[in-house]
């Protein structure tokens, strides 16, 4: 157990550990808070930006080249940001999915879409040919 | 004329069509083709429960099924009674 002098050091000694680390702590938020305010600039502004030109022509820009400046840049106002520019968006959006519009058509009978687990012909032929259904010639083929 | 086992694959296959058409509808409810097909499947399936349950008793106990032909509630084979695919 310590006792006096050699107690009062070992606080000493915790209390400058523990100083150290906020001021890292500190630090680490500073380049981040710096970091957010120079990407969260006025668009208007800033050069490059989708607000200069089209928004349709920026989304084509984006396609093409999502590095590009603009296409990553985080607005105040996030009209004013790429249509692309999902990586800094506020709320931060993590992920986007395209899905194609299904058409209603190309169907099979009644017979056959319980034996291949879809209605929709086209749901069934990327995997298997539509003629053949559980391994059998179809009705309609 | 269809005998008992192919009655009952006729309402499965109208079944599995509804059900496909539920998810489709789910995410297009504004389709208008498949409005119209899933109203159509759902009146061929009320006619189709409708004549099974009077031939050969009721399909669910859910006090929607046909209770006039009390009789063949219990001619029908119970679950243990069942061969391996359904009895024919």
């Amino acid at each position: 157990m310590l006792r006096g002098k050699d107690q009062k050091k070992e606080y000493k000694d915790e209390f400058k550990d523990i100083k150290e680390e906020l001021e890292d702590l500190m630090d680490e938020f500073k380049n981040k808070k710096n970091y957010k305010d120079n990407m969260m600039v006025s668009c208007k502004s800033s050069k490059g930006t989708c607000s200069q030109g089209k928004k349709s022509n920026c989304l084509e820009d984006c396609l093409n080249d999502p590095a590009k400046y603009s296409c990553n840049v985080f607005c105040k106002d996030t009209d004013e940001n790429c249509y692309e520019s999902y990586k800094l968006f506020n709320p931060p959006i993590y992920a986007k999915a395209h899905i194609q519009v299904q058409p209603y058509k190309n169907f099979f009978n009644l017979d056959d879409a319980i034996i291949a687990g879809t209605i929709f012909k086209d749901l069934y032929d990327p995997y298997c040919n539509s003629g053949y259904v559980g391994g059998k010639r179809s009705y309609d083929e | 004329m269809m005998n008992k086992h192919e009655h009952l694959l006729e309402i499965q296959k109208v079944q599995f069509a509804l059900v496909d058409l539920n998810l489709f509808l789910d995410t297009h409810p504004e389709s208008e083709g498949a409005k119209k097909d899933f109203a159509a499947l759902s009146s061929e399936l009320k006619r189709l429960i409708w004549d099974y349950e009077k031939k050969y008793g009721p399909l669910t106990n859910f006090g929607s099924a046909y209770f006039q032909n009390p009789d063949a509630w219990i001619n029908s084979p119970w679950p243990w009674e069942n061969e391996k695919g359904g009895k024919r």
